[in-house]
């Protein structure tokens, strides 16, 4: 991995490059744009251009002005491999809901030590938007007075979500969504199949790291196998369907959020083959997300009475809605499996 | 790598190291301590970014073949100190390492050393050197006036001021000052002020030292060195400005009073006894020949502990925070202190020997 690797991104990458070029590199940024889309990888590659051994960026050479680092000196190998002393992470993936002072203050300590290899010292805050409204003022004492070769980089998917008196400290970066062929091309080059390559880039949003989280939860076989199902939805299985999926959500969940979660990406896989299903029946322009079971689409559309693939499509919103409450899940799935037979099986 | 060795001659320098290993998380590798070999027997090195240690074992332990290895600090902690007396056999084998001794074998899981951050060379060319004992004296008669966890990140360290003929070390945490001052025989050029972090500091004092050994010290602009015949601790220093110590010490003190330390850190903890969390402090009540430690909450009651003291000047009435005497009257080591005071507002002054000193804030009493 390395610079020129990164996937798109050319506003931020020209902002950098000019930032750098100019010797005008500041020392808080916030990198906005929604998840799996790059942003901890740009973090990280800027990191090591700043300390790799064979850069421009090390001090004392004059700055030739080219952002890019080799991937191959120790500093860069210890920077990929989280090891290196003044390059530090404050990860909340799998920390509670909201990162709390005391989670955020490691980071700051690490930033008020001198350099270990210096000049800089980099702290970077994944999903800052997750932090907690304590944690996000204690950083401002910080970037008031930043420390000499500090570098403060907070990724967040909802800018809105940082109090003003951050946000308004920091330069924003805007990460965008990827061009849907490109995201193809590098699920393709990470060893997915075509078809699920396809499907993956179009349900993703321009997310390749959405779409690689979606494929190593076997997310691609999971849908073909519910579409499947529901394709074939009748009144005599209707209420084992609900079960299966109940029963397959809940498979290896270790609470009942991430079954939640599982329960609402079934879902979405569901709005995508009605929505292709919505399309065909309208003879509108546009490509089929599950061109994959194209068979199954175009049988659907032709067997579903006029008006209740809308109708579909909005219990399917509403359940969805529904298991972001308390509610029963397993109740919510047999009644949404009971309305879409009564649509489509007159 | 193959090593062969004494329990007992690696336990304590890899159980010194293993401390060290970080415990964060984010950095699996620093939960490792590192043992490469030299060609007198081996080093063993840990670090948690900030602070890192190296320790030479000689005695001991015979080298096979050369080499390093990365070992969890934990696991094989736990395997020295569990494993008998006796001789014992590290061995590099495929995808991991052996430790094998009379009875046993253990198969342990490595990482690859090369992740392991750099540490410093063992060979350094010392600012100045001073007797172990006289600098761990001066960090534990400093350290405890150091703030914990300020986001004044200069508080949570001790200053190191080195000038051509003097040591200073200085802590504070915005309510008392501690100063600690040593002569130093050998004259260097100046060097620019140091805030080293107290883990460093408190790792210093558990290196193995002989008596009368030396503790040899260098500064650097971002990082400050010790070392000693074994062992070598080194630290990142702290990022800020300590506030300008020298000028709160109060100079204009006309009453002066030398006090027995046993008898008064007693007096204090006695008085003491009868304060609670929310009104913790203790009055001190100077009068001719008289010092009297009392305190008073409504809640607990009323305690008094009278001392003779040789005092000829003006009555005086001061209050303090009892922990903020305690700490004080423990760290130093005199018989005598003087205490020093001017008015009930103003801070007051206690000196241990002529080269220690600590301002303490009073309190206001109702």
């Amino acid at each position: 991995m390395s610079f020129k690797d990164i996937k798109g991104q050319k506003e931020a990458k020209e902002f950098f490059q000019k930032a750098v070029s100019k010797d005008r590199l500041g020392f808080f940024y916030i990198f906005a744009g929604p998840d799996g889309v790059g942003k901890g990888l740009f973090a990280r590659e800027l990191a090591k251009s700043l300390f790799c051994e064979s850069g421009a960026l090390r001090p004392g050479k004059p700055s030739v002005g080219t952002l890019d680092n080799c991937s191959s000196c120790p500093a860069c190998l210890r920077i990929d491999s989280d090891n290196h002393p003044d390059v530090n992470w404050l990860d909340v993936r799998e920390s509670a809901e909201l990162v709390s002072v005391k989670d955020a203050r490691p980071l700051q300590d690490a930033l008020y030590l001198k350099p270990a290899e210096g000049p800089f010292k980099v702290a970077i805050v994944r999903q800052a938007d997750r932090l907690s409204i304590a944690a996000a003022n204690s950083l401002l004492k910080t970037l008031e007075e930043p420390p000499p070769g500090a570098l403060l980089i907070l990724l967040a998917a909802a800018l809105e979500a940082l109090p003003a008196t951050v946000r308004s400290r920091g330069q924003v970066v805007r990460f965008y969504p990827l061009p849907r062929d490109v995201v193809e091309k590098m699920l393709c080059q990470r060893g997915l199949g075509e078809e699920e390559a396809r499907y993956l880039a179009a349900i993703s949003q321009g997310s390749p790291g959405r779409a690689l989280e979606i494929a190593q939860r076997d997310g691609f076989q999971e849908k073909r196998n519910l579409v499947e199902a529901f394709a074939h939805l009748s009144k005599e299985n209707d209420l084992k369907v609900a079960e299966e999926l109940y029963r397959r959500a809940g498979k290896d969940a270790q609470n009942s959020m991430e079954r939640r979660k599982r329960l609402l990406n079934l879902i979405t896989y569901l709005l995508y083959f009605y929505r292709d299903i919505y399309l065909l029946r309208e003879e509108a322009q546009g490509l089929l997300v599950n061109e994959d079971q194209g068979d199954l689409v175009r049988r659907l559309s032709q067997r579903l009475k006029s008006g209740a693939v809308e109708k579909i499509i909005t219990i399917l919103l509403e359940t969805k809605r529904n298991l972001l409450y308390h509610s029963n899940q397993h109740l919510v799935l047999a009644v949404l499996t009971k309305e879409i037979v009564n649509l489509a099986v007159p | 790598m193959k090593l062969r060795f004494a329990r007992e001659a690696l336990r304590e320098a890899f159980q010194l190291a293993a401390s060290v290993a970080g415990q964060r998380t984010t950095k699996p590798v620093l939960q490792n301590v590192k043992v490469e070999t030299t060609e007198q027997g081996v080093i063993v090195s840990a670090t948690d970014l900030e602070v890192a240690i190296r320790l030479s074992v000689v005695e001991g332990v015979e080298v096979l073949e050369q080499g390093q290895i990365l070992l969890p600090a934990s696991r094989v902690a736990g395997i020295l100190r569990e494993s008998p007396a006796g001789e014992l056999e590290l061995e590099t084998v495929q995808s991991g390492c052996q430790i094998k001794g009379k009875d046993s074998v253990f198969k342990v899981l490595v990482e690859d050393p090369e992740e392991f951050p750099r540490l410093p060379s063992m060979q350094i060319e010392p600012a100045l050197r001073i007797a172990a004992k006289d600098l761990v004296g001066m960090v534990r008669k400093t350290a405890f006036a150091t703030a914990k966890e300020s986001t004044r990140y200069a508080l949570n360290g001790i200053l190191f001021v080195i000038t051509d003929h003097t040591l200073e070390l200085a802590a504070t945490d915005g309510r008392r000052l501690a100063v600690a001052t040593l002569d130093l025989e050998k004259t260097e050029a100046t060097l620019p002020p140091a805030i080293v972090p107290v883990k460093a500091l408190t790792e210093l004092e558990r290196l193995p030292t002989q008596e009368e050994e030396a503790v040899e010290i260098k500064l650097e602009e971002t990082q400050v060195f010790f070392k000693t015949e074994r062992g070598l601790i080194s630290s990142r220093l702290v990022e800020g400005n300590f506030p300008p110590h020298r000028e709160v010490i109060p100079k204009d003190m006309d009453k002066k009073v030398k006090v027995r330390r046993e008898s008064l850190l007693s007096a204090v903890r006695q008085a003491a006894l009868l304060t609670t969390e929310e009104a913790k402090a203790v009055r001190l009540s100077l009068s001719p020949a008289k010092l009297t430690v009392s305190s008073k909450t409504p809640e607990s009651g009323e305690a008094q502990v009278n001392l003779e003291v040789k005092y000829s000047g003006k009555p005086l009435e001061i209050g303090f925070n009892p922990d903020f005497l305690v700490d004080v009257l423990r760290a130093v080591e005199e018989e005598e202190i003087e205490l020093e005071a001017s008015e009930p507002t103003r801070p007051a002054v206690i000196r241990a020997g002529k080269d220690y000193l600590y301002v303490v804030m009073p309190l206001t009493l109702l």
